[in-house]
């Protein structure tokens, strides 16, 4: 028995948005000082609609592909839509049980779709 | 080695998602023998009272207690008993040669010598003094098998060295670095020399004379946490300022001024942690009665044969020395493209308690190239079977990601 999905070692694996976008319009960065794990979004957007995102850094399985996943339900909406997400959500998204020090890893994506959606936190 | 030690580790008997505890975490904290959880737990019950105060019985009997602790310490590295300054852990017994002798006795230019494979608990102090004094910070390089490079080390060494502090073993790496021949060349140079001796006290017997400070935890050591100790040479405890102020550290207190207590009291200001002191103490009795000798060449088998079969994995990369002359129990490594919290959270499913992560030494991590590592770490209760199912997890942890 283990913890990892065939969909998140997919995601880790052969992620769809792993990359970078140099001309980005928005970007932000969050880091999990307890493991070290980065990760950086930088986000297109197209009459105020997000056309692309790509995330790069370096973290684990659970991290890496939850970034995927939250990509995913990120482009084609505007960050006003975006707003409903709440950890619940991406926890669901990532559909397998972890622990609390692994919640964390999950969530390192939720905290920088917090930061690109409030404004004062745009780098 | 006694038999069946693991018997007296109430906490080995847990099982972990079904699986019998393995634990191989011990450079983060050891497990507690049942003897250390009695004496801790019967001083609650039948000597509790604050020490250095009431002239009642239970406060006789806590001061003596928590004083015979201190000489037990003292006799473990081969100190005096009045060197011994009990601090809350092995960060505070740093912080406090940093704020009570460094701030004040150092000046812009001033130099310390640190080695690239410090705890954090050995850098951020010291950054302090480079922040607000702007006393300039050197780190010595590794070898290419992480030991320390003495060559580098005696190039950094000038006029303006006031102080070298130094892991006695990376809790990284492993490594040792030989204390006594780098003590001569920053005592010939008339530096100060302070050992971080976290990871080196709790695995074989350490010698403080070679240090003018020397700093560990007792919950590495069987112990509990909470207690920390810092060994500080007579002739400096005089310069030394207290760090903190308050009760019991006091002879005369006026309304601006204070006369204080002696050495070491005068370094623990406030209620000490006074049961853990005590508990330390026991810990130090059973480390004793199986004898660090014996848990040195245990822990050097182990490792042997830890080392042996971690190069039957392929793709996995150890970070430290081969040779276990050089290092101990603690063994750090990488396996290609598996993050190191992918393999702590699939060993964790099999009982199995290893850390992954930065390991508190960021500009370490920084120097090998990357981002986090796994890491095992020995203790006297754990045997060859316990490589084993290591092993065993991390060819599972390949399988799930499908790596051949």
């Amino acid at each position: 028995m283990n913890d990892y999905s065939e969909e998140i070692l997919d995601h880790y694996e052969n992620p769809n948005h792993f990359g970078r976008i140099l001309n980005a319009d928005k970007r932000a960065y969050d880091l999990n000082p307890l493991c070290g794990d980065h990760l950086i979004f930088e986000v297109k957007l197209e009459n105020n609609k997000i056309k692309d995102v790509k995330y790069s850094g370096n973290g684990c399985a659970i991290s890496q592909a939850t970034a995927d996943l939250l990509i995913d339900e990120m482009i084609g909406k505007s960050f006003d839509e975006l707003k409903s997400i709440n950890s619940e959500y991406v926890l669901k998204l990532v559909g397998i049980k972890l622990s609390p020090a692994r919640i964390k890893c999950a969530l390192l994506s939720f905290e920088i779709l917090k930061k690109l959606i409030n404004p004062k936190d745009i780098a | 080695m006694k038999k069946q030690i693991e018997r007296d580790f109430p906490i080995l008997t847990r099982k972990i998602n079904g699986k019998r505890l393995i634990y191989l975490d011990n450079a983060a904290t050891s497990q507690k023998p049942i003897q250390v959880i009695n004496t801790i737990s019967d001083f609650y019950k039948k000597h509790n009272a604050n020490i250095h105060r009431s002239i009642h019985t239970l406060g006789n009997e806590s001061t003596e207690l928590y004083e015979n602790s201190r000489e037990k310490v003292s006799k473990f590295i081969n100190s005096k008993s009045q060197e011994i300054i009990f601090t809350r852990s092995t960060t505070e017994s740093i912080n406090t040669i940093a704020y009570s002798l460094m701030k004040q006795g150092t000046k812009k230019g001033d130099e310390i010598i640190l080695f690239i494979a410090e705890h954090h608990a050995n850098i951020i102090p010291w950054q302090f003094l480079y922040k607000f004094k702007g006393v300039k910070l050197k780190y010595i390089n590794l070898n290419k098998d992480t030991t320390l490079d003495m060559k580098h080390f005696g190039s950094l060494l000038t006029k303006n060295t006031k102080l070298v502090a130094l892991t006695h073993c990376s809790n990284v790496t492993g490594t040792i670095n030989n204390i006594k021949d780098i003590s001569k060349l920053v005592h010939d140079n008339k530096s100060l020399f302070l050992v971080d001796a976290a990871q080196s006290v709790p695995h074989f017997k350490v010698d403080s004379s070679y240090a003018d400070f020397l700093a560990f935890s007792g919950h590495k050591m069987l112990g509990p946490t909470g207690i920390g100790i810092l060994s500080a040479k007579e002739e400096l405890q005089e310069k030394m300022e207290p760090f903190l102020g308050g009760g019991n550290m006091i002879k005369e207190v006026n309304l601006l001024e204070t006369t204080y207590k002696n050495a070491p009291y005068k370094f623990e200001a406030g209620t000490p942690p006074i049961a853990d002191a005590i508990g330390l103490g026991a810990a130090i009795d059973y480390l004793n009665d199986i004898g660090m000798d014996n848990i040195q060449s245990h822990e050097k088998e182990l490792t042997t044969y830890a080392l042996k079969r971690l190069q039957e994995i392929k793709d996995l990369k150890i970070h430290g020395s081969l040779d276990v002359k050089k290092r101990i129990g603690v063994i750090s490594f990488s396996m290609e493209k598996i993050h190191p919290h992918d393999i702590a959270a699939i060993l964790d499913t099999k009982g199995i308690a290893i850390r992954a992560g930065h390991n508190c030494a960021q500009p370490l991590m920084k120097f090998l190239q990357v981002p986090a590592v796994g890491r095992a770490s020995f203790y006297l209760y754990n045997k060859k079977e316990d490589v084993d199912s290591l092993i065993n997890g991390l060819l599972e942890v390949k399988k799930v990601f499908k790596r051949k």
